[in-house]
Order: structure tokens, then sequence, then C-alpha cells
């Protein structure tokens, strides 16, 4: 990713993926621990599969917010708290919105729980927090 | 002394729109893959719905 590095025009990829993939294996992780004390949902799979689903599902998530947070960041006027959470967040509601447009149509295959939509926002914000701090470890570390 | 440039501005543009064509492209494969995952899209990727079943009620998708 050498020739993707910082400048004015161009925007570091692969910071953003690294970063974002680190801080959603960290919060996809967390979120195991969170979901079994909050209890808003009985997992079906034993730990292990939940452990690895959870890791690759908050990857792909935080690769996402990582990939935004590149192209925005500096672009916006917040910090890296508030770009990072508010793409995360942006994230997590249009596809929440789309599901709520998909339970309408087909409430047999999609249905909604506030409970679990509760703990979800929850997640959004925790991952844009998570790659925030790890951005932001990135920044001290380079300078 | 023109000629010269003139061509590496060439090169530096051609350079800007690789980057920002593999920035967009990677976004929007991202974007598919998180998709296929917070719907459970089975008639995408086999097996979508039953790996991330738990993941997805976890972050609050909707499913049955």
């Amino acid at each position: 990713m050498k020739s993707f590095s910082n400048s004015q025009e161009g925007v570091n990829v692969g910071r953003g993926f690294i970063n974002g993939s680190l801080a959603g294996v960290v919060t996809g992780l967390l979120m195991v621990g969170i979901n079994h004390l909050t209890a808003v949902f009985a997992f079906e799979g034993s730990l292990l599969q939940s452990l690895a689903t959870f890791a690759v599902g908050g990857a792909l998530f935080g690769i996402l917010s990582g990939l935004l947070m590149s192209v925005l960041m500096g672009r916006l006027p917040f910090g890296i708290f508030g770009t990072s959470v508010m793409i995360s967040v942006a994230v997590w509601t249009s596809l929440r919105t789309v599901g709520v447009a998909l339970a309408g149509s087909n409430p047999f295959r999609f249905h909604s729980d506030i409970s679990q939509t509760i703990q979800g926002f929850g997640f959004a914000i925790l991952l844009g927090c998570v790659l925030a701090a790890i951005w932001k470890m990135g920044e001290e570390k380079a300078a | 002394m023109d000629e010269k440039v003139v061509k590496q501005d060439a090169v530096k543009h051609k350079a800007v729109l690789v980057n920002s064509l593999v920035v967009t492209g990677l976004i929007f494969a991202t974007l598919f893959s998180v998709v296929v995952v917070t719907y459970g899209l089975d008639t995408v990727i086999a097996g979508a719905h039953d790996t991330f079943h738990d993941f997805r009620h976890s972050i609050g998708m909707a499913c049955h």
C-alpha cells in the first residue's frame, strides 16, 4: 500500500483497512461478552463459533468504517472520535433502516426486536470509539 | 522542461485516479460483504444466514 500514502489529495487506504479490521475484531469479540451480560439474544452456536463469527463480522463492519474514515478524516468538521462514531453509527443506521423496510415488506423473513436494536446501536458506538482510539494511537506513534 | 512538467503532471493525475478507483472498489466490495452478512443473504453466498445468525441478532439486525 506504499503508493497510497498520506497526501493532501490521496487517501491512506492501508491505514483505514488495518485500523478498521483491528477495531472490528476487538469490537466483535467484546460483543460476545456484552451479549452474555445483557442476555438480549441466546446464542445458538458454540462459544468458539461465536468468537470466530463475531470476529469476522465485526472485522467487516470495522473495515467499512475504517475505509470511510480514511476518506472522510479531516474533511468533516469533527475530531477523530466524532468522525469515527458518526461514520460507524451512520453505517449501522443505514443498514438497520433497510432492515425495517424489509421487515415491513416481508415480516415472516425479517422481524425487528427493540432490545436487539438498542444493543446494535451500542455496538455501532463502541466500534466508533474503538476505531477512534486505534486511529489516535497510530497517529501518536507516527508523530 | 515544459514537456517534463506536463508528463509529471499526467503521471500524478493517473496515480490519483488509480488511487480513487481502488478506494471506491474496496469500499463497494466491503459494503457488499457487510450487506450479505447483515441480512443473511443465502441466495448470494450459501451458508451466510446460519453462519452469522447470532452475530446478526446481537447487532440488532432484523431476522426471523
